[in-house]
C-alpha cells in the first residue's frame, strides 16, 4: 500500500506541474481574492473600472442621493457594487454609499474598515449637514493599512469622530458620503502577505516572497463600526479643523455659483470656513458676514485661547473659538491652530 | 498677576506632565506576538493519543498528530527610533508540556520534557504533574539600520532564532542556527544581502563517553562548545518574483586547554587510563535554497544541502556544530593513534515544498524530499565498533495538506503524509545479539519487536488526517484555528513509531482522534 500511495502522491503532484505548465495562470489567483469573505472586493480593477465606467450618475446635488440611516447597533458590511449610486464630484465620478446620521447618535467614532484583496477601494468621507453642505472631508491618505490577523482581513483603516452635542460646531451634522477619487484609484497599497506574518510570529528567516499589492478600485466592501467617541480631545481638534479646510473641494459648486461670484463683494479678510460653507450653499444671497468685531475683544478671545491651550483644556480652547467665530473673530482659529502647534 | 502667572505655569506643568505619563505608558506598552498550540486526543482502543512519526524520519506530518501543549510568549520593544535606525529588543519564552493534568508542572530538571517524547521509555515513565519544562529561546537587541541608508541592515546580539527556515506541515526546520550569537544581517552589498554570524552551542558532559567523569578526577570540563560561523547571502533575484539563498557554515569544537591536553586519567583503582577524550572535530554545511514567488497563488522553495562531518551529525536541524555529538566513536586515525570521529561523514538533502490555491476555494500545502547520511567508518578498537560501520540511512518524504474553505471561517483539511527511511550496513549501530533476543518476553515473536532500523530494513510509515476546522479568515495561514481531526497510521512490523505503550507493539496501524487549537500571532 505505501508504495502505491507514493505513486499517486507523486502522480498528483506532477499534475499540478502539468497545469502550471500550461501557462492558464488566470485560472489560478491569489486566496484572498477568491474566497467567499471577499466576493465583494473585485478581482481585478479593470472590471471594477467598467462597472463605474457603466454606471449612470444619479443626481446633480448631493441633497438628491438616497440615504440610508446609519445602523448605529452592530457592525456591518457595506458593498460598493453596480448597483450603488454614482456621483459626479469634482474629483471625478464615484459610486457611493450614502448614509444619515440617526439624531440620537451625538458622540461617536465611526471605524471604517476597506477590506482589501486583489483590489481595495479607498474611501474618502464626506460629512454633510442637514442643508446638505459640506462640513468635513476625511481624506483618503487617513486610511491607513492594516495587516492581517485575529479574524480581521487585510484593510486600510481608518477613523470619523462625531460630536454632534447641542452647542458643538458639528452638531448641525447629519449625513455621511463614502466614495473613491480617480487619483486614488490609479494607485495601489502594498500590504503584508501572511507568510511573513507567520515568519514574525515563529521567528523565522523572512520568507523572501514579494508582497501582494491591492490595486485601488472603484467597487469594494467596507466595514463600519460605530463606537464611542475617544476622549483624546486636542487630537480629535486639531482633526476637525484639518478636515474642515477645503472640504469642499470634493463637490463642483452648482452652475450658478460661477456666475454669483463675480457679483459678490471681494472679501476683506480671508473667510471664515463657516462663511465658505454658507456661499456654496446658498450663491444667490448676498454673503452676509457678521458684524466686524472690536479689536479689543477679538484680542481678548485670542488670549484665552492660548491660556486654555496652553494649560491643555482643549474642549474650552475649541469652544472659545466657536463663540469667538460667532461673534464675528476672524482671527480666533488661527490662534488656536497656532497655539496647538506651539505647544 | 504674578501670582497667577505662576499658578499658570503650574498648571501647565501638572497638565503636561499627565499628558506624558500617559502616552510614556502608551508607548511601553510592547509588540505581542507568540504562538500556542494544545488540545486533547485518544487513541482508537484506549488510551491517550499516540503520535505516529517513523524510525529513523526526524520529523512528522503535524496535522492531528501532535500530542503536546507547546506556547512561545513573545515581547519585544523598539526602544529607540531616529533617521531610519532603531533599537529593538526581543524576548521569547517557550513553554512545553504532555498537558496529563490541570497541573503541569516544570520539575526544573529537565525531566518534565521526557513524557511528550515520541519514543523510548522517558515517555512512560515521567510524572504526570511535573510533566513541564519553560525554556528562554530569544533574548536580543537588534540595531536595524545599523549601516546608514540600508534600513534592513542589522546588527544583533544575544540569543535568537537565527534566519530559520522550515517546512509548516512537517515541522522540519531544515536550516535552522539558533542559539547564543552576534551577527550583521543584511548588509545590502552586490546584487544580494550579506548575513555574517557568529552562534554558539554547547555538548554535555555525555559526549566522550565518559560522564563528568573527567570533572570529578581532573577537573578538566567535560561540555564541549561548538561553534558555528556563518555567512548567507540572500535576496539574489534569479528571475521574476523569484530570488536565490547561498550559505556556507563551518562548525567546530573549541577546546580549553585542559581538554585538548588531557591524555590520561586516574581511575579509581589507581591505574593510570591512557587516551584522546576530546577532539577538535569540524564539519561544513552548504546551502542553497531558490524561492519562488506568484507561484500558482502561492509559493515554491526548492532546497539543497550538503554537510559534512559534525554540521551532519545531530538531527537535521544544523542547530548544532555537534563536533562530539552523541553516537561519535573511537577509531584510529591515519597514524594508527585512537581518536574520535564525528557520527557522520556526510549529509546531503533536496527539498521542494510550497503552497498553492486551486480555484477559488481550495489552498494546499506541500513537502517532498530525500535525504542521505553516511556514518563515518575507521578502523575501530573499542565496543562502540558498531557506529562506525559506514552504514547508510536514506529517508524520503512526501506530505500534501489541501484545504476547502466551505466558508471564510470553515474548512475541511486533509494531510496526507509518507516516510520511507532506508537503513543499510547498520547504520542504526545497536543491533540486538542473540542473547538479546533470547530475553525478550516469552510468546513474542522476536521479529516482531525487532526494529527496522536494526534489520537494516525500510521503516515505512504513511499518516492520512481527515480535519473540519473553524478558522480566522480563509488562507491557509490564517490562525487561530480550533480543528476536530481523526487520524489512521499504517506502518511495517518494527517500526514502532507512536507514542509507547499506548499502541500495541505487534499492532502495523492506528487510529487516534481528537480537538486541537493553534494559533500564532
Amino acid at each position: 500500500m505505501p508504495r502505491s500511495l507514493t505513486v499517486a502522491l507523486v502522480f498528483s503532484l506532477a499534475t499540478l506541474a502539468g497545469c502550471a505548465g500550461t501557462g492558464k495562470n488566470s485560472w489560478f489567483a491569489p486566496m484572498e481574492s477568491r474566497s467567499p469573505m471577499y466576493t465583494a472586493v473585485s478581482p481585478s480593477a479593470a472590471a471594477s473600472q467598467e462597472i463605474l465606467n457603466a454606471a449612470a450618475v444619479c443626481c446633480d446635488a448631493l441633497s438628491e442621493l438616497r440615504f440610508a440611516p446609519l445602523d448605529t447597533t452592530t457592525t456591518r458590511f457595506y458593498e460598493i457594487n453596480a448597483a450603488s449610486q454614482a456621483f459626479a464630484f469634482s474629483t471625478g465620478k464615484s459610486l457611493l454609499q450614502a448614509f444619515s446620521i440617526p439624531d440620537d447618535l451625538e458622540r461617536a467614532t465611526l471605524t471604517i474598515d476597506a477590506v482589501a484583496g486583489a483590489t481595495v477601494f479607498v474611501p474618502t468621507v464626506l460629512i454633510l449637514d442637514r442643508d446638505f453642505n459640506v462640513t468635513r472631508a476625511i481624506e483618503s491618505r487617513s486610511f491607513k493599512y492594516t495587516p492581517a490577523g485575529f479574524m480581521e482581513p487585510q484593510r486600510l483603516r481608518g477613523r470619523v469622530f462625531l460630536d454632534r452635542r447641542q452647542g458643538s460646531e458639528l452638531a448641525g451634522e447629519k449625513y455621511l458620503v463614502i466614495f473613491t477619487t480617480d487619483k486614488d484609484m490609479r494607485g495601489s497599497t502594498r500590504m503584508i502577505s501572511e507568510a511573513r506574518l507567520y515568519a514574525r510570529a515563529r521567528g523565522l528567516a523572512d520568507p523572501g516572497l514579494p508582497d501582494p499589492v491591492a490595486r485601488h478600485a472603484a467597487t469594494g466592501v467596507f466595514r463600519m463600526d460605530v463606537g464611542e467617541l475617544e476622549t483624546a480631545a486636542p487630537a480629535v481638534s486639531r482633526a476637525y479643523v484639518q478636515q474642515q479646510r477645503g472640504a469642499t473641494r470634493y463637490v463642483t459648486p452648482a452652475p450658478a455659483v460661477t456666475t454669483a461670484t463675480p457679483k459678490a463683494p471681494a472679501p476683506v479678510a480671508p473667510p471664515s470656513p463657516a462663511a465658505t460653507r454658507k456661499a456654496t450653499a446658498k450663491p444667490t444671497a448676498p454673503t452676509k458676514g457678521p458684524q466686524p468685531m472690536l479689536p479689543e475683544t477679538q484680542r481678548m478671545y485670542d488670549g484665552m485661547i492660548e491660556e486654555s491651550v496652553s494649560v491643555g483644556d482643549m474642549d474650552r480652547a475649541w469652544r472659545l473659538v466657536q463663540e469667538a467665530e460667532r461673534a464675528g473673530s476672524t482671527s480666533a482659529r488661527t490662534t488656536f491652530v497656532t497655539a496647538v502647534k506651539n505647544k | 498677576m504674578k501670582l497667577r502667572v505662576l499658578t499658570t505655569a503650574l498648571a501647565a506643568s501638572l497638565a503636561s506632565g499627565a499628558v506624558l505619563a500617559a502616552d510614556a505608558a502608551k508607548n511601553y506598552i510592547p509588540d505581542f506576538h507568540g504562538y500556542l498550540r494544545s488540545g486533547i486526543g485518544a487513541t482508537g482502543g484506549g488510551g491517550d493519543q499516540s503520535c505516529f512519526q517513523s524510525n529513523g524520519a526526524d520529523t512528522k506530518y503535524r496535522l492531528g498528530n501532535e500530542c503536546e501543549t507547546y506556547m512561545e510568549i513573545v515581547l519585544g520593544k523598539s526602544l529607540w527610533e531616529q533617521n531610519a535606525q532603531s533599537f529593538y529588543v526581543d524576548t521569547r519564552i517557550a513553554y512545553k508540556s504532555a498537558a496529563q493534568n490541570d497541573w503541569s508542572e516544570d520539575p526544573g530538571d529537565g525531566s518534565g520534557s521526557n513524557s511528550d517524547a515520541i519514543s523510548g521509555d522517558r515517555a512512560m515513565t515521567a510524572h504526570p504533574y511535573r510533566d513541564s519544562v519553560v525554556s528562554v529561546r530569544e533574548a536580543n537587541a537588534q540595531f536595524r539600520g545599523v549601516i546608514s541608508g540600508q534600513e534592513k541592515s542589522n546588527l544583533w546580539a544575544g540569543k535568537r532564532f537565527y534566519q530559520r527556515h522550515d517546512i509548516h506541515m512537517a515541522d522540519f526546520y531544515y536550516w535552522d542556527l539558533s542559539g547564543p550569537g552576534v551577527g550583521l544581517e543584511y548588509w545590502t552589498l552586490g546584487p544580494g544581502d550579506l548575513s555574517l554570524a557568529w552562534v554558539r552551542n554547547t555538548d554535555g558532559p555525555w559526549v566522550n563517553g565518559y560522564g563528568t567523569e573527567f570533572y570529578n578526577d581532573e577537573i578538566v570540563r567535560p561540555n564541549v562548545i561548538n561553534n558555528v560561523l556563518s555567512t548567507r547571502y540572500a535576496n539574489l533575484t534569479t528571475n521574476k518574483d523569484g530570488s536565490l539563498e547561498l550559505g556556507i557554515e563551518y562548525g567546530t569544537a573549541d577546546l580549553t586547554n585542559d581538554q585538548d591536553s588531557v591524555k590520561a586519567r586516574v581511575l579509581a583503582s589507581g591505574e593510570i587510563e591512557r587516551m584522546e577524550p576530546f577532539e577538535y572535530n569540524n564539519g561544513w554545511l552548504f546551502t542553497a535554497e531558490h524561492t519562488q514567488g506568484n507561484w500558482f497563488g502561492g509559493f515554491n522553495k526548492f532546497i539543497a544541502q550538503y554537510a559534512t562531518g559534525s554540521m551532519a551529525a545531530t538531527g537535521n536541524n544544523n542547530t548544532h556544530s555537534s563536533s562530539n555529538a552523541g553516537a561519535d566513536f573511537y577509531g584510529l586515525d591515519s597514524e594508527g593513534d585512537p581518536t574520535i570521529l564525528p557520527a557522520l561523514d556526510y549529509m546531503w538533502r533536496v527539498i521542494d515544498h510550497g503552497t498553492i490555491a486551486i480555484g477559488s476555494r481550495v489552498e494546499m500545502m506541500y513537502a517532498v524530499w530525500y535525504e542521505s547520511k553516511k556514518r563515518n567508518s575507521a578502523t575501530l578498537n573499542s565496543g562502540l565498533a558498531a557506529t562506525g560501520s559506514g552504514g547508510e540511512k536514506n529517508w524520503f518524504s512526501i506530505g500534501i495538506r489541501p484545504q476547502y474553505n466551505w466558508t471564510d471561517t470553515m474548512n475541511t483539511a486533509l494531510e496526507v503524509g509518507y516516510d520511507d527511511v532506508s537503513f543499510s550496513n547498520n547504520y542504526a549501530g545497536y543491533g540486538l545479539s542473540a542473547a538479546d533476543l533470547a530475553e525478550l518476553p516469552v510468546g513474542l515473536d522476536p521479529n516482531v519487536l525487532r526494529s527496522c532500523a536494526t534489520r537494516d530494513d525500510h521503516c515505512v510509515l504513511t499518516k492520512v488526517t481527515l480535519a473540519q476546522q473553524w478558522q480566522a479568515g480563509p488562507s491557509i495561514w490564517a490562525r487561530p484555528v480550533i480543528r476536530l481531526f481523526v487520524t489512521y497510521a499504517d506502518w511495517n512490523q518494527g517500526n514502532f513509531p507512536q507514542t509507547p505503550g499506548i499502541i500495541s507493539a505487534q499492532d502495523t496501524s492506528g487510529v487516534t482522534f481528537g480537538a486541537q487549537v493553534e494559533a500564532w500571532w
